[in-house]
């Protein structure tokens, strides 16, 4: 993948995680000269990433998805997670983070439930206030 | 790196701020576009892998001997027999695989595999299940074999006539999962048959200390 496709694959994903709650982010331009350049500048909620551990069952399909060592800073935060295969969304779900007694990790429940052979990424995205 | 978006107003005319923390490898971007906050984590997976195992651990026990250990023996067996029940456990080590299978894996496939090693006698359909504790190759009996999970992980079914040499396969991908993640204890599986009842004759499979046609685990996995 070229250059610009490693950040306009990235781009489209943010929109389409985003699009559900926050419509008018998926019409900003966002160009790959700047996602490709530049310094960190992170206001966020978790700055380290977060870990995940599928869930399949006995038919294979990836059920849900427990992600883990979210900070707690993140307590009340809508936790989106989308399952992809190449471009393509495969499965999705959400869950709220509960605002108190945050332990730093989720289960978020897929739908539909994609085959484990079907997904090839997985990514989580945090929405906080 | 980072990346800001001229304002739009989108939540109460203020800014929006979307944060990206990529997992792997771990960078990190932000983006002003709102007024909430977002925390972005991917984890894009590799090419697929596949990996081997031999078994580390097997036996069967049996119901008539419910004191006999057959740990060293080179098959091991299934029955539905009600008064000479058999059944197997096997086990293997999956931190052998090489590349390591991560944490956070995704495993598209797992098969345990058994070698039939003597002409079957009848059809019978036989069910694979977590065990729910840990056992000794070497002193599992009967009276003292672990309990297993209420959920069957797979089946297969063995044909009357099925010949020695054919192998037998189930379906594992599930608990390989478990295993993988933590989320289980690889405490290794029970074959047995699915209605253990009426009278039956003993399906024999060759064991770890068979000449061939031993226990094998099979397992594609993203890493």
């Amino acid at each position: 993948m070229g250059a610009i496709g490693k950040v306009l694959g990235p781009a489209t994903l943010i929109a389409a995680l985003l699009a559900g709650s926050v419509a008018a982010a998926a019409a900003l331009s966002i160009s790959p000269s700047g996602l490709g350049a530049g310094t960190a500048s992170v206001a966020t909620c978790d700055s380290n990433g977060f870990s995940f551990a599928a869930v399949i069952d006995t038919n294979g399909r990836v059920t849900s998805v427990t992600v883990s060592g979210i900070d707690n800073a993140c307590a009340g935060a809508v936790l989106r997670v989308t399952l992809t295969s190449g471009t393509t969304s495969v499965g999705s779900g959400s869950t709220t983070l509960p605002s108190s007694g945050f332990t730093g990790s989720a289960s978020v429940a897929v739908s539909p439930t994609p085959l484990s052979t079907g997904v090839d990424a997985i990514y989580a995205v945090a929405e906080g206030q | 790196m980072s990346v800001r978006v001229p304002g739009r107003s989108v939540v109460g005319g203020m800014s929006f701020l979307l944060a990206l923390a990529v997992a792997t490898p771990v960078t990190a971007a932000s983006l002003t576009v709102a007024s909430r906050t977002l925390t972005l984590s991917t984890r894009a997976y590799g090419s697929a892998q596949t990996c081997t195992l031999s078994a580390v651990a097997d036996s069967y026990v049996a119901k008539e001997l419910s004191s006999s250990n057959f740990g060293t023996a080179t098959s091991v067996q299934v029955s539905p027999d009600a008064t000479a029940t058999r059944r197997t456990f096997v086990r293997f080590d999956l931190t052998a695989c090489s590349p390591a299978i991560p944490s956070d894996a995704i495993v598209q496939s797992a098969k345990v595999r058994l070698t039939v090693s003597a002409l079957a006698a009848a059809t019978r359909n036989y069910d694979i299940r977590l065990a729910s504790a840990s056992w000794v190759e070497t002193s599992i009996t009967w009276s003292n074999q672990p309990a297993v999970s209420s959920t069957v992980t797979g089946s297969a079914t063995v044909s009357v006539g099925t010949l020695a040499g054919t192998v037998v396969e189930w379906t594992a991908t599930s608990d390989v999962q478990a295993f993988a993640t933590g989320a289980a204890a690889n405490t290794g599986w029970r074959i047995g048959d699915s209605s253990e009842s009426g009278v039956g004759t003993p399906l024999l499979f060759g064991s770890r200390e068979a000449a061939s046609g031993r226990p094998q685990l099979v397992i594609t996995y993203l890493p």
